[in-house]
């Protein structure tokens, strides 16, 4: 059966926005990057995605990502704005399973008709996403969100990809992140638009808070914003808000992302075919010439005529 | 290609005590599935409307409080409201005398205290698979 025969169904209901086709539609664009494609595209002849903005959250496990980000987009709903979030959770490296829990923080935003709500495994990612997100959020602009919201794995240092994602990164930290010299590095602490100091509702918050206005005192980093919030006492979230809204306002087309955008799906998407050829590859009897002929010669057939 | 089996593991009801869902949700992923799970308290209409945002294979269910029989049914007909064809199972204290009841409405499978966990991962991998394929 040809693919367009195939999704019709899926495709229509897509077009009526309707949720259930969306998710199905995410689950096959990280399982099958072949057809993906086709659909991605066929979606965007049919009508012009949707410029959403997209924001970044992302920080160190457990210092309150998914738990800010329940209080933010509450703020969201007032003016009927319609929201997608993305979560991201590892997977397992031994047994490629995962265990999804940042959804647990926003259940009252289930229901929310204007709310979308997605958990994904990085499936093998380094960059503290998952191979498909840049797919993911071609469709979700093309299902119409104003705002694209994702979170990234409890993120280290070098887990950066990001920057190169979203149009806007917000930097969650929280008081007890270690002492200046950790604020220096670089890394993480450079990719941020702006950082939020989660949990000032600890005593160690004001010290830390000082420590982070020397550092944004510094030349370089003058244009960038700090907050300090509780997302547990709801405290200081609107402020961010505006903030943002003034950001997305004044946004330009970012042209350099968006290249570097298109050549991370490409690279992606050969990262995935070669894995998969790799998966079901004896290579037992080889030497290391041979398996990359025999690779190169699958990926060829996998992917040719195209 | 990598077709990756994605369930949920849902607390409907009153009761707080989620060791047993959450020692599930780890053998489940330990097996190399993709598990949500939801925390305790939620609503059959919180479980349902995740399930399908999530577009999860399988609704596996921990139930320790005895509502199981309101909750389960609200849950089926919520599911065959919406128009989604996605299987339930259930676990946790379910007297014997009920579980012919549960099936009926639609329970495909229920898991008393001391099943392995074994044959809880393999059951539940071999009901996802049917609905992947």
């Amino acid at each position: 059966m040809q693919w367009q025969e195939k999704y019709e169904g899926l495709i229509s209901k897509f077009k009526a926005r309707d949720k259930a086709a969306l998710a199905k539609m995410i689950s096959l664009i990280e399982d099958n990057v072949v057809d993906s494609w086709k659909i991605i595209s066929k979606l965007q002849a049919d009508s012009p995605p949707k410029n959403s903005y997209i924001i970044g959250i992302t920080g160190s496990p457990g210092v309150g990502k998914s738990t800010f980000i329940s209080k933010f987009v509450e703020l969201f709903l007032e003016s009927d704005e319609k929201i997608g979030i993305i979560l991201i959770d590892p997977s397992s490296p031994f047994s490629g399973g995962a265990f999804l829990g940042d959804r647990i923080r926003m259940f009252e935003l289930t229901k929310s008709p204007n709310v979308y709500i997605r958990s994904l495994a990085s499936r093998g990612a380094s960059g503290g996403l998952c191979n498909s997100i840049y797919d993911i959020i071609e469709v979700m602009k093309s299902f119409g969100f104003d705002k694209i919201i994702i979170e990234t794995v409890g993120a280290g240092q070098t887990e950066i990809e990001i920057f190169y994602a979203c149009d806007f990164v917000i930097l969650i930290l929280s008081p007890d992140s270690g002492d200046e010299v950790q604020i220096f590095k670089a890394g993480i602490m450079e990719i941020a638009d702006c950082y939020v100091v989660n949990k000032i509702d600890l005593p160690s918050s004001k010290k830390f808070i000082v420590q982070m206005e020397n550092f944004l005192n510094s030349e370089k980093n003058i244009q960038k914003k700090l907050f300090g919030v509780s997302s547990l006492e709801n405290k200081g979230i609107d402020k961010i808000k505006n903030w943002i809204e003034l950001q997305q306002k004044e946004a330009k087309d970012n042209a350099v992302k968006n290249e570097i955008r298109k050549k991370i799906r490409v690279k992606n998407f050969f990262i995935n075919v070669i894995e998969n050829i790799l998966i079901n590859l004896s290579t037992e009897d080889s030497d290391i010439f041979t398996l990359r002929n025999e690779v190169l010669k699958l990926l060829c057939k996998e992917i040719g005529g195209e | 290609m990598d077709k990756k089996i994605r369930v949920m593991i849902a607390k409907p009801g009153l009761d707080g005590h989620d060791r047993g869902a959450k020692i599930i949700a780890r053998a489940l992923r330990d097996a190399g599935m993709e598990v949500i799970y939801t925390g305790i308290r939620r609503t059959p209409e919180e479980i349902v409307e995740a399930a399908i945002q999530e577009d999860v294979d399988l609704i596996g269910l921990s139930i320790l409080s005895g509502a199981h029989n309101i909750l389960c049914k609200k849950i089926i007909s919520l599911l065959k409201e919406r128009e989604v064809e996605m299987p339930v199972i259930l676990g946790g204290i379910i007297p014997e005398k009920d579980i012919p009841e549960l099936k009926e409405m639609g329970i495909i499978e229920v898991f008393t205290p001391g099943t392995s966990l074994n044959e809880i991962v393999e059951k539940v991998k071999s009901i996802a698979m049917a609905r992947k394929v």
